[in-house]
């Protein structure tokens, strides 16, 4: 997995590729939980996953849940079919709020 | 019924893409779509995933086995391991509708296999789980 992190204010963008799995899942979950200690608001780009179970599952929903409870945003962007295939497994796809894309979510706040 | 896949694996976090890998190869060579070999792939490596941390606890030198069968286009996996013995208990998925991190392993297995089930242990293995599926 590979993950890269940018920022196009005010957002931080952490965007993961390849496999998101048990082994790669807690650098994720690091990236992801440092953002929001942050209090940035947050969006996960989902692009280039090709492979995420359930450990990748829980590190989105920990990001979730620690942002909502702080009151900043957190979103998932561009997402995947191998990701959303799992999140609509999770039943979590009616949860997260999901943009079409980075670009999508910023246009928003233009 | 033919044999796609006997091997062991080492029971650690960076053998799963190599899991993943061989898991595809066999569900395709068994009629396994592009969708159906990555529903068999995920279900594989989520019970893979529980034996690393609650069957082993992380310990290593541990292994696991997996072996695949087909015949008339149904896949049997059979998953062998000797961590901590399974009960029912852990059998049983969670509520959906409870949004937290974790869990989700055994709903996932559930919903992307027909039949899942313990058999009995052998003189070599403690658990032994086995997946059923329909791939073709």
């Amino acid at each position: 997995m590979e993950i890269s992190i940018r920022e196009i204010a005010p957002f931080r963008i952490v965007s993961l590729s390849g496999d998101v799995d048990l082994h790669s899942s807690p650098q994720a979950r690091q990236a992801i939980l440092e953002a929001i200690k942050q209090k940035l608001p947050l969006l996960v780009e989902l692009a280039a996953v090709r492979y995420m179970d359930s450990s990748g599952v829980a590190s989105l929903v920990e990001g979730y849940q620690a942002a909502r409870k702080q009151g900043t945003e957190f979103g998932l962007a561009a997402v995947a079919t191998p990701a959303m295939n799992v999140l609509k497994l999770a039943r979590l796809d009616r949860v997260f709020p999901i943009h079409a894309s980075v670009e999508a979510r910023l246009a928003r706040d233009a | 019924m033919s044999v796609l896949l006997t091997r062991d694996f080492p029971a650690n976090t960076e053998t799963l893409a190599a899991v993943r890998s061989a898991v595809h190869t066999a569900a395709s060579a068994a009629g396994a779509d592009a969708d159906c070999a990555a529903e068999v792939v995920l279900a594989v490596n989520e019970a893979c995933m529980n034996i690393i941390q609650h069957g082993y606890r992380f310990a290593p030198g541990k292994v696991f086995r997996i072996e695949l069968k087909a015949a008339d286009g149904v896949l049997e996996i059979l998953l062998c391991d000797n961590g901590e013995a399974v009960s029912e208990r852990q059998l049983k998925p969670r509520a959906l509708d409870d949004v937290r991190p974790g869990g989700l392993g055994v709903h996932f297995i559930r919903a992307l296999t027909d039949t899942m089930a313990y058999l009995p242990p052998d003189k070599t293995w403690q658990n032994r789980l086995q997946m059923i599926k329909r791939v073709s």
